[in-house]
């Protein structure tokens, strides 16, 4: 036998084993007229395995299905039908979502949860409860009287075996990232202790709440919230997962709000009830992933156009340059003033492009701090001085004493420089910018005042804010992107620290850094 | 006359650099590729290499890598120059063992100063 007859025979053996081990089980269980059971896993078993390994591995669950109801005392003849409906039903929806859905085992985007609701759910199921039936009828095993009720007991049976059992074995077995690390042990940790909070609360009664009384069932919407939008798929399909075990065995034992005396009038409703849970989180999960996707997509596209638009760009700037040394040697002045215009406007241009490029750095968690130890004095005294250089305000600057302090010294410098720029830019008719460093027992502070137009006070909240530009008719003067004070704060946030803002409209702002003297990082 | 290698796979970039660096006096040759990189600078043995770091195949991180590991050309400085950011290229440039580094766009002064330093 070559490895891969074995590996089939292996893996099929496998399907056969579980099938008929769950099947048992599930028959255990006051099926309706003997053999529908209202808890059923080898369908959703069935259908992942043929999913996850192909469709070729049918006879596994043919031969499941018959011998599990052949033990349990069905008619030669019942058990052979029985085992066809089982077959054809997880066979066609696996032909059926590969061929026509583009089905993704890991149900991360919504078209693969609502092809599996409506294409497992209901259509297939229908099928297999029907040929199930029908083959119970004809041997006399259901009576006409019980029709409906063993049907619609097959049916969901089935149906929430593939809305809980089969994506659960297919996000698990597939590969997608799911994060184990120490900082997510935490929320994990406290997400089970709620789960498991809520079931003891919704099965057992907790302090005042008593567990007869239905709509403490829906105490379970929060945690399966949680896990969806935070957890993933995996984490949805878990939730309802160990939702449907608890909830199975205390209804079968008489707890809870589902527990009546018929046992398969409970489970009937407690069934219905987890169809709807098991819906809700593999829907939500997928919305979340999706859009977690489309995020990540654009940090992505912002990420290369950037970096796409400074090649251009630095031709650009560099053929400029090279004019502007050939016009200084001919002594070409209107060619000088306007190849310095193009010089001005192209880094205008790199300066929007490198501030797409933090934002987006900063939005995917990737600004990482380069930690060294310099001078913030002396830092500050290289910004100005570089900024006077291109600016007719005075820039004055008050400081003391030298401090040594451990940051990202680039980052700080990016964080002056924007600052003073903004100063400058929005006080167009001021003659100063005052710079200052002060510091007291827990902060360093550094403020930067200018003397023009000023912010009204119901902008400050969202001045830090991605994209915000005030919007009055003085400001719209000014261009920019509205990146700057955001990135500016995120910085500085980043190194444990803040960034105040105060301003009088038509007198001037003052914006002061806070940087913590034993800098914590986020 | 210092011979400088200038190692980027955009055409545009590469003119533009020849034409800042002949005029300052230095033989330029290019190289479109970092492929066989470490054969063609122990060929022509340049004074000083610029070096982008964005390249199909063999790119700026590994043909550093590459050449500083060679006894015979260890020696010859590395500038790198990348789109990245200027933090980004500056902690890519330690990382990998180049001497300097120049962050596109970069100014021709910034070029020259940066190119006469390294052939001191």
């Amino acid at each position: 036998m070559n490895y891969k007859n074995l590996s089939y025979f292996v893996k099929g053996l496998t399907i056969f084993a579980v099938y008929f081990i769950t099947a048992r089980l599930g028959l255990m269980l006051d099926a309706v007229s003997g053999f529908a059971s209202l808890v059923w896993l080898p369908t959703g078993i069935s259908l992942a395995s043929l999913l996850i390994w192909g469709t070729k591995y049918w006879p596994a669950i043919t031969l499941g299905a018959f011998l599990a109801n052949f033990t349990e005392g069905a008619p030669i003849l019942a058990a052979m039908g029985i085992s066809i409906g089982n077959t054809i039903e997880a066979v066609l929806t696996a032909y059926l979502l590969k061929r026509f859905f583009n089905f993704r085992n890991s149900l991360d985007r919504l078209k693969d949860v609502f092809a599996l609701i409506i294409i497992a759910g209901f259509f297939s199921t229908t099928i297999s409860a029907t040929i199930g039936v029908i083959s119970l009828l004809s041997v006399g095993i259901v009576k006409t009287s019980l029709i409906k009720e063993t049907w619609f007991a097959w049916w969901i049976g089935d149906m929430i075996s593939n809305l809980v059992i089969a994506p659960l074995i297919l996000v698990w077995a597939h590969k997608s990232h799911f994060d184990f690390s120490l900082k997510r042990l935490w929320e994990t940790s406290f997400l089970i202790v709620l789960l498991f909070t809520v079931n003891l609360i919704i099965f057992r009664g907790f302090l005042i709440i008593n567990p007869n009384n239905q709509p403490v069932a829906y105490m379970i919407f929060p945690p399966l919230v949680w896990a969806a939008l935070r957890f993933g798929q995996k984490g949805a399909v878990l939730t309802s997962a160990i939702l449907a075990t608890i909830s199975v065995l205390a209804t079968i034992f008489g707890f809870g709000p589902f527990a009546t005396s018929n046992l398969s009038d409970s489970l009937l409703s407690l069934q219905i009830f987890m169809g709807f849970i098991a819906v809700s989180g593999m829907i939500l999960a997928a919305i979340a992933l999706e859009k977690e996707r489309v995020e990540e997509r654009k940090d992505e596209f912002i990420s290369v156009a950037s970096h796409e638009l400074k090649t251009p760009v630095t031709t650009i700037k560099g053929y400029a340059q090279i004019l502007i040394a050939i016009s200084n040697k001919a002594n070409d002045k209107k060619a000088l003033l306007y190849l310095h215009k193009i010089d001005e406007q192209v880094n205008r241009l790199t300066e929007l492009v490198n501030d797409l490029l933090d934002v987006s750095k900063i939005q995917s968690g990737k600004l990482e701090l380069e930690k060294e130890r310099f001078d913030l004095n002396h830092l500050i005294k290289e910004v100005v001085e570089d900024m006077q250089i291109n600016t007719k305000h005075k820039i004055i600057l008050h400081s003391k004493s030298n401090i040594s302090i451990v940051a990202d010294k680039y980052l700080i410098g990016e964080v002056l420089t924007n600052l003073i720029s903004n100063a400058i830019k929005y006080s167009p008719k001021a003659d100063n910018i005052l710079v200052t460093l002060t510091s007291d027992i827990s902060n360093n502070k550094i403020s930067i005042q200018d003397f023009g137009i000023g912010i009204a006070k119901k902008d400050f909240s969202r001045l830090f804010e991605r994209f915000f530009r005030i919007d009055n008719k003085i400001r719209e003067s000014f261009s920019g992107l509205g990146l700057g004070l955001f990135i500016a704060s995120e910085i500085i946030k980043r190194h444990g620290g803040s960034i105040n803002v105060s301003s009088v409209k038509g007198k001037g702002s003052i914006f002061t850094i806070y940087l913590p003297k034993k800098i914590s990082y986020e | 006359m210092n011979k400088i290698l200038v190692c980027d796979d955009d055409q545009a970039i590469t003119e533009m650099m020849t034409i800042m660096l002949e005029t300052n006096g230095y033989e330029v040759k290019i190289l479109p590729s970092g492929k066989a990189i470490q054969r063609l600078v122990k060929e022509y043995l340049p004074d000083l290499i610029l070096l982008d770091i964005w390249m199909p195949g063999i790119g700026g991180e590994e043909a550093t890598k590459l050449l500083k590991r060679d006894l015979d050309i260890k020696s010859i400085p590395i500038i790198i120059i990348s789109a990245l950011q200027k933090d980004e290229v500056k902690a890519m440039a330690k990382k990998i063992g180049a001497d300097s580094f120049l962050s596109k766009p970069f100014d021709m002064d910034d070029l020259l100063k940066i190119v006469a330093k390294h052939l001191k």
